[in-house]
């Protein structure tokens, strides 16, 4: 069984490129545009890893990723925050949040399936 | 006057006392020497007297002992050499001569023959002088002394020769003197107590003397004082010398003449104790009268000085002293006359007063000063405060207490110029005088605040009732105001506003009024516009800080709003060129390569523009984690690996081995040596790039090194600023925003590190950048 990752993520072009990325490696891929939604997704399809972008609309990526380590049931699973360049810190700031890992914005598809590898090989 | 000392007045006039004293002592010793002479020479003469009488009682003896002899010689009894007749003879006349001792005739041959007192045997007196003497001269001759050889006492003997009428000494008759009667020729002469009669012949034998005469007459006595005086003084003269008895006497001396060469002299000793004892009694006397005398006058210096001197001139000192302690009401109370002294303490007391009044005076003047002083301190504070407040709502209230303070009034006010209205942005006023706190009206003619606006310059009126020009004078007049001051408030030549100060009383304000308010009106007028200028600055500011904020936002989202498409393109484009959707023919390949490349170039220009504004905006931090230097060179190797192959240059890089592990931002600094490293691939075409890291002094020394142009020493500064590339053209062909090395630049000294470069001619370019190897706080911007 094929693993399953979320990706939260409010571009349309940005969760297309990981879909076709990440699909085609072999990974099952489900998808949320805000960070409620995403909250909800990780509670209700439990994921085996999340993409977490940090800029998003309503609830940003930070709190999302708290609220998802907050629940014992889901602290387990890991999360890659998508940082963006624009904002020095933010890797900082999302390892304190809890996040596994990072990759910056813009990511190369390349290095993005070599960090998810690391987690789901 | 407790203390003894030479300056005191008391001890000098005792000095006084006794240099007095010094003159009547001198005096009195010299009168005591000249009555010591005067004595001298009257026991002289009373020696004398008696020398003179005893010498001439001798002369006189030996003349008659002369004729005696002579009488002698001529007897038949002696004539015929009748011994037993002329012993009967001789002791029939010797009974009529008691002094002398015995009378007698010697054979030539010296036996004698016959002598008024009887003896027994032979004896002979050929070894006498006085025989010698007379057979040798045939004449009269003295002998010297001797003791009698019948006698048995000590006598001078005279002999005469019996001369035969052919010319044959047939015999020498002698007469023994008795010395003894010199002894009692002494006794009755009247010589003071303690006197002596000495008689002593040229070999210092003594043949009377005068009292005690068994105890000295025929002792020799060469060594005595007195005889050695006697010698020195050619056996006649006066000499004071210890005599035989060892009191010192005054001597008189002479010799007896009619003994001829026989060198007997006559002394006669006074004590000197007697000659000067009354001399010296009266002296002694004198003396003790004189020092009684001088205790009585030092005495009367002594309390004579207190009562007349010393009391006043004390009382002159005690007065200095209280003076000279500050006490100016100190003065001598002593009545004045005419003495020196009253007058130096009438003087005293003038200077005193004068002194006084003197100083009263001057410390009116200081308090008056010092009113001033406070008054123009309090101003001059006031004016402190008016000049750092820029708040009105502070520098109004505390202009208007500092008057309050300085200045009756009845009302006081500030008028400013708002645009073409004027308002009373100050009023305080006393009942029942209004206050126009807040009122605003419309610039108009003929108004005395128009006018101080319009001509820069103060107004005193001294009584509105006279001297009444404007309207709105009229206007305050009919409140009750009767004199009152405005200056205008002049702020770099221009009027911003007028002060003015009212009073119900006329004649309150003057001139000196308006010196003292010019310079705190100049300040109020500064302290306005200041508040002034900065409610515009701070307006500006809060326009230029919204703007930044704007700026910033908008750098902001059109980063994120460029970079979304962009993020999607070069997405899209690595997954095509992988091959995600399928297989890509070689001439697309190529393209999207391009395309990526392009791509890739235009978000390195959107972050460098991001990261530069974020600069300016003071809102780049460092994100501050251990990380490993070398980590930092290697990412930076990788990244520019595939570059420097492009264009077929070395790349060397040399890490010291034994780097720490450092603290700072990771990201920024490998972005800062990715720069340097890029930089120099980008403009060396050909040769190599080296970079070289170690570390030292806790600090990382990073060296990148090119071959390339190099930098000429002009713009080796102006590279690290803004937008600068050494050749504008450069952008154009190698690419960049310029932003790079600004950006590096700020990121090392946010480290706290420096950043510079090397450029030798012909040599390439060599970027240093030092940071510390532990950075624990982001550097403040500089």
């Amino acid at each position: 069984m094929s693993k399953r990752i979320l990706i939260v993520e409010d571009q349309e072009d940005n969760r297309r490129i990981v879909r076709d990325l990440l699909t085609r490696a072999g990974y099952e891929m489900i998808e949320a545009v805000n960070g409620e939604e995403g909250v909800a997704m990780a509670q209700t399809e439990r994921p085996d890893l999340i993409l977490m972008d940090i800029q998003l609309p309503g609830i940003d990526g930070y709190e999302a990723t708290r609220r998802i380590k907050g629940n014992p049931v889901l602290a387990h699973i890991p999360i890659i925050a998508v940082t963006s360049y624009a904002l020095s810190g933010d890797d900082v700031k999302a390892l304190e949040a809890g996040c596994d890992a990072y990759v910056t914005k813009p990511f190369s598809p390349r290095l993005l399936l070599a960090k998810v590898r690391e987690y789901l090989p | 006057m407790g203390r003894f000392s030479f300056s005191s007045l008391r001890i000098r006039l005792l000095l006084l006392v006794l240099l007095a004293v010094i003159p009547a002592l001198g005096l009195m010793l010299y009168t005591g020497l000249e009555q010591r002479r005067l004595a001298a020479v009257h026991a002289k003469k009373d020696a004398l007297r008696v020398l003179d009488h005893s010498v001439m009682q001798q002369d006189l003896l030996i003349a008659g002992a002369r004729q005696l002899l002579v009488a002698l010689v001529s007897l038949p009894e002696v004539r015929h050499l009748d011994s037993g007749g002329c012993n009967a003879l001789f002791f029939d006349i010797l009974g009529r001569y008691p002094f002398y001792a015995n009378l007698g005739a010697i054979a030539p041959n010296g036996d004698i023959f016959c002598s008024a007192l009887a003896f027994s045997g032979p004896v002979n007196a050929a070894e006498r002088a006085y025989f010698r003497r007379a057979m040798a001269t045939r004449d009269f001759a003295i002998g010297d002394y001797q003791v009698g050889k019948v006698t048995g006492k000590g006598t001078i003997n005279f002999g005469y020769p019996l001369v035969s009428g052919a010319g044959e000494v047939k015999a020498v008759v002698f007469a023994a003197l008795d010395l003894a009667w010199l002894n009692k020729l002494a006794a009755e002469a009247q010589l003071p107590q303690g006197s002596t009669f000495t008689v002593i012949d040229s070999n210092a034998t003594i043949l009377a003397r005068y009292p005690e005469p068994e105890k000295w007459v025929g002792q020799s006595t060469p060594e005595a004082p007195i005889f050695k005086a006697i010698r020195a003084e050619q056996w006649a003269g006066t000499a004071e010398a210890p005599g035989l008895d060892g009191v010192p006497r005054l001597y008189v001396f002479a010799p007896i003449h009619g003994l001829g060469g026989s060198g007997i002299v006559c002394a006669v000793g006074i004590p000197i104790a007697v000659v000067f004892g009354e001399v010296n009694r009266i002296l002694a006397r004198n003396l003790a009268l004189l020092g009684l005398v001088t205790l009585l006058a030092m005495g009367a210096a002594w309390f004579g000085g207190d009562l007349f001197i010393l009391r006043r001139v004390n009382a002159l000192v005690e007065a200095t002293k209280r003076l000279a302690a500050g006490d100016l009401s100190a003065r001598t109370g002593l009545p004045y006359g005419e003495g020196e002294l009253t007058q130096l303490a009438r003087a005293f007391d003038e200077m005193a007063e004068s002194l006084q009044r003197l100083t009263i005076e001057q410390a009116r003047l200081y308090e008056s000063a010092a009113q001033q002083a406070a008054r123009w301190e309090a101003l001059f504070r006031l004016a402190q405060l008016l000049s750092r407040s820029l708040e009105l709502d502070e520098v109004y209230p505390a202009f208007a207490e500092a008057v309050k303070a300085n200045l009756p009034y009845d009302r006081i006010g500030v008028v400013v110029q708002e645009g073409e209205r004027l308002v009373m942005a100050l009023s305080v006023a006393e009942p029942p005088l209004p206050s126009w706190q807040g009122a605003s009206w419309p610039q108009t003619e003929g108004t005395a605040v128009g006018w101080v606006l319009d001509h820069k310059t103060p107004r005193l009126v001294r009584d509105l009732t006279a001297e009444q020009t404007f309207s709105d004078e009229g206007f305050i007049a009919r409140e009750g105001v009767r004199s009152t001051l405005m200056l205008p408030l002049l702020a770099g030549g221009e009027a911003v506003g007028v002060f003015f100060v009212d009073s119900r009383t006329p004649e309150t304000y003057t001139e000196q009024d308006l010196e003292l308010l010019d310079p705190l009106a100049q300040q109020l007028a500064l302290a306005i516009q200041d508040a002034r200028l900065f409610r515009e600055i701070e307006d500006k500011s809060r326009q230029l800080e919204a703007a930044s904020r704007h700026k910033s936002q908008f750098l902001a989202n059109m980063s994120h709003e460029l970079r979304t498409p962009l993020n999607a393109i070069l997405g899209y484009t690595e997954l095509i060129l992988d091959e995600i959707y399928g297989e890509v023919p070689e001439t697309i390949q190529e393209v999207l390569e391009r395309v990526d490349k392009s791509g890739r170039h235009l978000l390195g220009l959107i972050n460098d523009v991001l990261d530069i504004s974020k600069i300016e905006a003071g809102e780049l931090k460092l994100s501050l984690n251990d990380y490993s230097m070398k980590e930092v060179v290697h990412t930076v190797f990788t990244s520019v690996e595939s570059l420097a192959a492009e264009k077929k240059l070395g790349l060397k890089v040399t890490v010291a081995p034994d780097l720490p592990r450092g603290r700072g931002d990771e990201r920024r600094l490998t972005q800062v040596l990715l720069n340097l490293v890029g930089n120099a691939i980008k403009f060396t075409e050909v040769g190599e790039v080296r970079v070289e890291v170690q570390a030292s002094d806790g600090a990382f020394l990073v060296a990148v090194a090119d071959t390339g142009p190099g930098i000429a020493p002009g713009d080796r500064q102006k590279i690290f600023e803004e937008f600068q590339q050494v050749d504008s053209s450069t952008t154009k062909t190698k690419g960049g925003t310029g932003l790079g090395l600004a950006i590096a630049k700020r990121i090392i000294e946010l480290h706290g590190g420096r950043i510079w470069v090397d450029s030798p001619p012909g040599q390439g370019s060599t970027f240093w950048f030092t940071v510390p190897v532990h950075v624990e706080r982001q550097a403040e911007r500089t």
